[in-house]
């Protein structure tokens, strides 16, 4: 493939790498003030993206964007690392943070995500409770 | 409407326990990979990020690090930006600035590493100037 398509081909998923974790994180905030149960459509969205991201995880052991953009780099004859796109892009915000680190902060805030929306079908009173 | 809200919020339910179900199985399965990897021996020298080697001297500023799984020495020749991450065990040991490597080893400024350290990993961030085995 051409050298400048390739790079227009790795900032468009560089993009939507980054759009998706901010979309992520932004699910997060609406969970836990409560906004995203009162707009369903944007649950059922948000679900998907952590569907798709934990998919992702399990069949190529990383996010699908990181893998898309290491290849893409290895074509372009750029430097690819093992850390991945948020240890990469935080390393360059002087953030230094392993990847280890950032799978455990993405763990937990997939593990959040989930506990959160399940809180209320876990405590919500049996149908023959709420009518006595 | 109210009808398509209800369905919508047992999809909802449906998804976020199938997430749920998945974030389990993907736990199992990092944890039988982290078991297994660490029974094998580190893979070989790549181009892009040396993987495996053992630290041959270690004092407060500078780690050389020799490859172990190539016959042939490696060299690495590095930018003025690049930082250097360093696997050594379970662990990551972070570089601030790597000098140039002269001649046959990987030279990097940074933590104090312990001579005969294991290395997992190195991962070299940022672009590089020069590349190439010796």
């Amino acid at each position: 493939m051409d050298r400048d398509v390739l790079l227009v081909v790795l900032t468009g998923v560089v993009i939507l790498h980054s759009l998706w974790i901010l979309a992520i994180l932004a699910g997060l905030i609406a969970t836990l003030t409560g906004w995203l149960f009162r707009h369903p459509r944007v649950q059922f969205g948000l679900n998907l993206l952590l569907v798709g991201s934990i998919i992702s995880w399990l069949i190529l052991g990383a996010c699908l964007f990181t893998v898309w953009e290491n290849g893409l780099r290895s074509q372009l004859d750029w430097p690819v690392t093992s850390g991945g796109f948020l240890v990469r892009t935080l390393d360059s915000l002087g953030l230094p943070v392993t990847s280890l680190g950032v799978s455990l902060v993405a763990d937990l805030v997939i593990a959040l995500l989930i506990f959160v929306q399940l809180w209320p079908v876990m405590h919500r009173p049996h149908r023959r409770e709420a009518a006595l | 409407m109210n009808r398509r809200l209800h369905r919508l919020a047992r999809v909802n339910r449906t998804l976020v326990l199938g997430a749920l179900l998945l974030l389990v199985i993907f736990g199992a399965v990092s944890w039988v990979r982290y078991q297994a990897d660490r029974r094998v021996p580190p893979p070989p020298v790549t181009d892009h990020a040396l993987r495996g080697g053992q630290i041959v001297d270690a004092t407060d500023v500078r780690v050389v690090i020799q490859p172990i799984d190539q016959a042939e020495l490696h060299t690495v020749l590095i930018g003025p930006a690049t930082t250097i991450r360093v696997l050594v065990g379970e662990e990551f040991r972070a570089g601030s600035q790597a000098d140039l490597a002269t001649g046959a080893f990987l030279i990097v400024a940074g933590e104090a590493l312990v001579a005969g350290d294991p290395v997992r990993e190195i991962h070299v961030m940022g672009q590089r100037s020069e590349d190439g085995a010796e």
